[in-house]
């Protein structure tokens, strides 16, 4: 006699969770879902072309040896004056925008991950301790976070990459530039993750199979990384990949305020930045491929985000 | 198509016809309600019954027009005093819900919002509907909570939802639902969420006044004692179908339907003891995996071939009707379960020097004493402390079950969780075979079955690991052993070894306690603390974990701290029981004597307020008003 | 009918009135706001070129840079450590107060104070003594042949008696300290135009000097200076017809700017020279994958860099035609200046390359180039860039570091650089500052701004003699000769002399100089 049932809350007014066991929900609302499907796949493709730039684009713009100052300010191929060689024309230092966007998307998606990574995983050990273990450390913790959320991020991570250069070794300046900016970018976006990491914490700190745990006396150490932190890690996710969007914008923005990655190795940041000192003189093309490559990457992320939170969170999804 | 109508002939307040009620399922459609029909006239109560996934609450919903989509009405008719209203708009059922139609809920905290005094959503509730003055409307409330046994009513009229008691809460949603003078009341489980002292009062409550007024009353419920209570006929729902359908007093004493008898057999009594309970095996199907045929045939002792092929037609017998294959059965229950039997009560642990195992010493817990510093410095300029437990004493023999029983907030899981070591005592001692538990770590001794089966299994680990975790924690039997044990503790349980590498959301509500009782016994303690092991459960479930725990304690000589707020589940497991009120013990003693000799007023009251079923029905017959079937064409 | 003919007539008559009113307000944006009214208190270009238009000195340049008299009308030197001056009578100052010797000497002792951001300027001066009341001498620490367009140039003369009663003997450093005083937010010069208003926003209003002691070129009525820090505004405010003159426009909107007839562009080349300096000190340089030696020791290795950059390009491509390629430390329009300084190496990438691999590099090497990310008019990321490519075509690896100006400036200044990008003004008009600071051997007070080390003895003895030559010829063949030594050994590698790029009104006539000052007495409405 098989004995398996549908959880349903017993006597609510209320929808009864249909969900069978056998898909996951949020495969099958991904399925539903076109503007998220869309987004996974630009999201995709873009990866993808950063990934492979090296073997995709036409020319290495990272390689100054390769750069003809002769050709700099083409305009693209369907423009009077376009170059067959250059799809997109060129920069003002003659370098290809495809490939120079192939290479930049590069530099802006690995910050972008990199920094979500450090912020997620700082904040969410600190989240989950203060959380679970409370005290003076959370009350410590949660109070810097209240400090650090009243300051503008993109200042703190100007602060940090600041630091970072100083106390960074002189020859050592352009290899620790992009582990100065995304230390700067992780290090200035933490507080969100720590704070639903340690709500999630308190919440499942209470919950019965985390009793049963310390009942049997599992090492609180143990039952935060084996208990507590899986349960606690779908909302962190959603606000990951929010956080991806902004942490790709705060390093355009630090390499618009000129402190990001070196400019011979451009992000998609600097490349707005040079495009935006020629905009007016109608060399659009400089500014625009990027621009319009960064509004896809963070579209598409915060798309996903959005989507990802409402398909984690039943309340939501039953009201769509 | 069959509808049951009063005899006496008054045209029906509610009348459904055949309704169904559809879900979109990853693999078709799925029916949670599936062609049913019944009637309530003027100032009936119709019952609905039925575990979890019946469809009773769908079918509430359903009247109410409040199916969320995609959810949606396919087929049927439903009357209110004969204007269809299934195929109203939204707007249109709006005018009827609340004027109509009122509606109580289980939970009084959602029905009233918290930022408005109670008057005020009494009296806007009014205006909205009637044609009334504000003044008139403030008189008409005042008297509604007056007349739903509200103490100073226009005092009570500026309070906000939070300053009232559950019960208070729960009888203002009364108010609200029958202050526009409605014809119909659908009541969603309203005592579900109250204490037990509290459910009898608003059930009684709520039955005089519908009554009184002329209300036709659907109450909706898992509970067999609300419906003896309250409820003139009964409809027993099982996948989505009535099953059964008829006067209280002759489908609760004499239940035609195997579901029903197994049903009403399953509920422990407070006024009798057996050795164990009787038990339906399984549980209620998914509403994509119903079984063709009769849907209970799989759980049925005495399904036939045809019970697998063919659905049953509801078939009238004097009085009602039930949907079974099987000739109809008009013989009482058992009457050996309906006697007492004063011999049950015997107990095992009468061994005269048996050594008490845990022995808690005027034990305290005081909380908002030991928090941050900050809060202890408020808490200095505020009132004081909340004395949660406050100087218990008491002890649990080796190999006896000990109940804890009190209402919710009386301190007995506080209690529980100090004895288990989870809060450290503000002041006093409890020893576990004679050593202060405050310093036991990594042990093995006790363990502890919580109540949400839901929340005491980590839903992102395997069965394996929930259950071999206590095992590796302590390290003992390494490797295969572990495996080994695993998959004989689920056996025990009633669980397969290849359930192991299932997760828990693959189990239903029973199963899971299984599991958390699984995970208790693995380590082999001597202790297990069961914090309201069932009240989560279906009644047919329950009878099958109370009678788990009695079998699993008789084969290992384990100690249970049983805590429960329900006298009747108490009754059936406790040999000692303790009463339990506000942080202290009122009352000790032998389980027997407390049940037939309680000493304390408290205890009495608590006894007096379980509502009886047996007691209930015998008040019903005979029946006030005869019910007959008769047979429409549809 | 003749009431609408009146209106029309009066509102005619009004736009013209308006108008005629309107077309002598000149309107002026700039990139940066002046930080104080006290010409004493800062010496940056912006305060200089915007007070240089109320406060006047001894002695100005000319439309044509060249030295003209003006509260002075005529000087000599009298010893070689005496230059003596004659000042100008019956000029008065904006309050109306007579100018004297007194305010000469009041106005030296007032910008040699601790406080003065200008003192440094006026360094070889050792006294100013009053003779009689229209006669000054400067007396000199040493024979100086270029006092008057090498210092007195840089001497403001404020009112002695308006110092006083407003209690205001001392400039105030507002821009460090943050204290201000009475003239921090007032002026009181001889100059052609008074201040009529200073704003917190750093707007500035003048009027016309009736008073003034020169013959008026100008027709304005009224001044407004406004502070426009964002490029692409400032033009905008340009086009939309807000302002009339714009310092400077950006090179790459000139050509927007040039299709409107409305409009046009002013250039002037400015004098400065934008230079590559090297370490050529160090042992072993700290920003650069060669260890134990230093390549830029060897002067192949400098030639090389020097022939692998074609300026031409850059000129064309990068600074859109706004400079011009040179090989020397000083501008054409300063004295030590000869034709030949304008031909750079010819710019050939395998002469480069050998010479490299002659200095033992056949594989090149990598540097940090240190650049400042606003600096050099904006152009400083751009042009390292650009270098990187060109330098990479001799398998010379730049690794840019773009900094802050502020913190580029630090870093130089404490000669921390392997590779630096630099530029350096010849705001005397003569070569001999540039070398000093530049060219001389570094040491205690002397080369300090020779970043990168380079030292030669006969450079050195050519500048000392030359700084106390007072015979002109001599003088300068003794520049032109130390500047041709340090060029032959290629001590940094000259870049080109900026193009100052302004965008006017075609309503106005400005007159442009190298110094990047406005003179507003030459600006006319047409």
């Amino acid at each position: 006699m098989a004995e398996i049932a549908t959880p349903v809350s017993a006597g609510r007014l209320k929808l009864a969770a249909l969900a069978p066991r056998s898909e996951s929900p949020v495969l099958r609302s991904f399925l539903r879902t076109p503007s998220a499907m869309i987004a996974a796949f630009v999201l995709t493709c873009l990866a993808l072309t950063a990934l492979l730039a090296p073997w995709l684009a036409p020319f290495d713009p990272f390689d100054p040896a390769n750069v003809s100052l002769i050709d700099a300010m083409t305009p693209p191929l369907w423009m009077r004056d376009g170059n067959p060689d250059y799809l997109l024309g060129t920069d003002d230092q003659g370098r290809d925008i495809l490939s120079t966007v192939m290479f930049g998307l590069r530099i802006s998606m690995t910050v972008g991950v990199a920094a979500v990574v450090v912020a997620m995983t700082l904040g969410v050990v600190i989240g989950l301790i203060a959380g679970y273990a409370g005290g003076w450390f959370e009350s410590l913790t949660m109070r810097i976070v209240d400090i650090q959320l009243t300051i503008p991020s993109i200042l703190l991570a100007l602060m940090i990459d600041g630091v970072t250069r100083v106390v960074a070794s002189r020859e050592l300046q352009a290899e620790i530039a992009i582990y100065a900016v995304i230390a700067a970018i992780g290090f200035a976006s933490w507080p969100p993750f720590a704070r639903v990491a340690r709500s999630r914490a308190l919440v499942e700190r209470n919950k019965e199979y985390v009793q049963a745990a310390r009942i049997i006396g599992v090492a609180p150490l143990r039952i935060l990384l084996s208990h507590i932190l899986p349960n606690a890690i779908a909302p962190v996710l959603v606000i990951a990949t929010i956080d991806l969007g902004l942490a790709v914008l705060a390093e355009a923005a630090l390499s618009f305020l000129g402190v990001g990655m070196p400019p011979t190795q451009p992000s998609l940041g600097t490349m707005i930045r040079i495009g935006g000192n020629h905009l007016f003189s109608g060399k659009w093309w400089i500014f625009m491929t990027p621009a319009l490559t960064l509004v896809m990457i963070v579209l598409s992320v915060n798309i996903l985000g959005d989507w990802l939170r409402d398909a984690l969170n039943p309340k939501m999804r039953r009201r769509v | 198509m069959f509808i049951a109508t009063p005899r006496n002939g008054l045209a029906p307040v509610l009348s459904v016809e055949g309704l169904r009620v559809e879900l979109p399922g990853a693999r078709g459609p799925v029916f949670p309600v599936r062609d049913i029909s019944f009637s309530i006239v003027a100032g009936e109560t119709l019952g609905v019954v039925g575990e979890s996934g019946a469809g009773k609450s769908m079918t509430g919903s359903a009247v109410l027009g409040l199916i969320d989509p995609p959810g949606r009405v396919t087929g049927g008719l439903i009357r209110l005093n004969g204007d269809r209203i299934d195929n109203l708009s939204e707007t249109q059922m709006q005018a009827i819900r609340g004027r109509r139609i009122g509606a109580i809920f289980q939970d009084p905290m959602t029905a009233l919002d918290p930022l408005f005094t109670v008057g005020s959503q009494i009296v806007e509730t009014i205006l909205t509907h009637q044609d009334l003055d504000a003044k008139q409307a403030h008189k008409k409330a005042i008297s509604l909570l007056e007349s739903v046994g509200l103490p100073s009513p226009a005092q009570r009229m500026e309070d906000y939802p939070h300053q009232l008691s559950g019960g208070m809460r729960q009888r203002v949603v009364i108010a609200l639902a029958l202050c526009n003078d409605p014809e119909l009341v659908i009541a969603d489980e309203p005592t579900t969420a109250l204490d037990v002292s509290t459910q009898a009062q608003i059930i009684s409550l709520l039955k005089d006044l519908c009554e009184e007024r002329g209300v036709a009353v659907m109450l909706v419920t898992h509970d067999m004692g609300v419906i003896a209570e309250a409820a003139d006929r009964v409809a027993v729902m099982y996948a989505g179908r009535i099953v059964e359908i008829g006067s209280v007093h002759e489908v609760l004493r004499k239940p035609r339907h195997p579901y029903t008898r197994g049903l009403v057999n399953s509920i422990p009594r407070v006024s009798r003891r057996k050795a164990s309970l009787f038990q339906i095996e399984g549980a209620m199907p998914p509403l994509d995996a119903t079984p063709s045929g009769c849907a209970f045939h799989p759980r049925c002792d005495f399904a036939v071939d045809a019970c697998s092929k063919d659905l049953p037609p509801l078939r009238a017998w004097d009085g009602g009707a039930s949907a079974c294959w099987l000739p109809v059965d008009e013989s009482p229950l058992d009457d050996q379960s309906l006697a007492p039997r004063p011999a049950d009560y015997e107990s095992r642990f009468q061994i005269p020097d048996a050594a008490p195992l845990v022995e808690v010493d005027q034990v305290s817990k005081h909380f908002g004493s030991a928090a941050s510093w900050l809060s202890r410095f408020t808490a200095r300029l505020s009132s004081g402390v909340n004395r949660a437990v406050d100087d218990v004493s008491f002890h649990i023999l080796r190999g006896e079950t000990f109940a804890l029983v009190g209402e919710s907030g009386c301190g007995k899981s506080t209690l529980a969780r100090m004895i288990v070591g989870l809060h450290p005592a503000t002041s006093g001692m409890v020893r576990f075979g004679g050593v202060d538990v405050a310093g036991m770590r990594r042990q093995r001794r006790f363990q502890m079955v919580f109540q949400d089966p839901y929340a005491s299994l980590n839903p992102r680990w395997r069965v394996f690991d929930i259950v071999a975790e206590p095992v590796r924690t302590h390290g003992v039997d390494a490797g295969a052993g572990v495996a080994r044990r695993v998959h004989e503790i689920l056996e025990k349980v009633g669980l397969s070894a290849r359930d192991a590498d299932k997760y828990p959301h693959e189990f239903s509500g029973g199963q899971r306690q299984r599991i958390s009782i699984a995970r208790a016994l693995v380590s082999e303690p001597e202790l297990i603390v069961c914090d309201e092991p069932t009240s989560a459960l279906d009644v047919s479930v329950q009878a099958q974990i109370l009678n788990l725990l009695k079998s699993l304690q008789h084969e290992f000589g384990l100690t249970l701290l049983f805590i429960s707020h329900d006298l009747a589940v108490v009754r059936h497991m406790a040999d000692r029981i303790a009463i339990m009120q506000g942080g202290r013990i009122v009352e000790t003693g032998n389980a027997n004597d407390i049940f037939t000799r309680p000493a304390h007023s408290y205890t009495r009251a608590l006894l007096a307020a379980v509502p009886d079923i047996d007691v209930a029905i015998a008040r019903k017959a005979p029946p006030d008003h005869g019910l007959k079937l008769n047979r429409l064409s549809g | 009918m003749l009431r609408r003919a009146s209106i029309c007539l009066s509102l005619a008559l009004s736009a013209a009135l308006l108008s005629s009113a309107q077309a002598q307000t000149f309107r002026w944006a700039t990139p940066a706001s002046v930080a104080t009214m006290d010409p004493h208190a800062s010496g940056d270009t912006t305060t200089r070129n915007i007070l240089i238009n109320v406060y006047e000195g001894l002695v100005r340049l000319n439309q044509k840079s060249v030295l003209d008299s003006e509260l002075a009308v005529s000087w000599e030197a009298i010893e070689p450590t005496v230059w003596r001056f004659k000042l100008r009578p019956n000029v008065t100052f904006h309050d109306g107060s007579p100018f004297t010797a007194d305010d000469v000497v009041f106005s030296f002792k007032r910008a040699t104070t601790s406080s003065s951001d200008i003192r440094a300027k006026l360094r070889s001066i050792k006294e100013m003594k009053k003779v009689d009341d229209l006669t000054v001498d400067a007396i000199t620490q040493a024979p100086n042949p270029i006092l008057p367009q090498g210092v007195l140039i840089f001497m403001p003369i404020l009112s002695h008696v308006w110092a006083e009663k407003n209690n205001a003997v001392e400039p105030a450093d507002n821009r460090r300290t943050g204290k201000e005083n009475f003239a921090t937010r007032n002026a009181d010069g001889t100059g052609p135009f008074k201040i009529t208003s200073y704003g917190v926003d750093g707007r500035i209003e003048m009027v016309p000097n009736e008073s003034w002691w020169d013959k008026k070129e100008h027709n304005l009525s009224k001044v407004v200076i406004s502070p426009i820090a964002s490029d692409a505004t400032r033009v905008a405010a340009l086009l939309s017809g807000e302002i009339d003159l714009i310092t400077p426009i950006p090179q790459q909107d000139v050509p927007r700017v040039k299709e409107s007839p409305q409009f046009y562009i002013l250039t002037a080349p400015e004098a400065r020279v934008v230079f590559l300096g090297f370490d050529q000190w160090r042992d072993e340089l700290i920003a650069s994958n060669v260890k134990g030696k230093n390549p830029f020791k060897d002067v192949r290795v400098r030639q090389a860099l020097a022939k692998a950059i074609n300026m031409d390009l850059v000129r064309d491509k990068v600074l859109l035609g706004a400079g011009d390629p040179l090989f020397a430390m000083i501008p054409p329009q300063a004295n030590g200046w000869t034709p030949e300084f304008k031909t750079r190496p010819a710019s050939d990438i395998n002469e480069a390359k050998k010479l490299l691999a002659d200095a033992g590099y056949p594989a090149g090497f990598s540097v940090t180039l240190d650049c400042p990310s606003d600096g050099l008019s904006n152009m400083g990321e751009p042009v390292c860039v650009a270098l990187t490519g060109l330098l990479a075509r001799i398998g010379v690896k730049v690794d840019v570091l773009l900094q802050k100006q502020a913190a580029y400036a630090g870093k130089i200044g404490r000669r921390e650089t392997s590779f630096y990008i630099h530029s350096w003004g010849a705001t005397t008009f003569d070569a001999l500052a540039t070398m000093e600071l530049t060219m001389f051997s570094y040491g205690d007070g002397v080369g300090t701004w020779n970043v990168g080390g380079y030292s030669n003895a006969e450079v050195d003895k050519l500048i000392l003699s030359a700084s106390s030559e007072m015979d002109a010829a001599k003088r300068k063949g003794m520049l032109t000769k130390a500047l041709s030594i340090h060029r032959d050994h290629v001590g940094t590698i000259p870049l080109y002399q900026p193009t100052l790029t302004y965008a006017a009104s075609t309503k106005v006539k400005v007159v442009t100089r190298s110094d990047d000052a406005v003179q507003l007495r030459w600006v006319r409405f047409q």
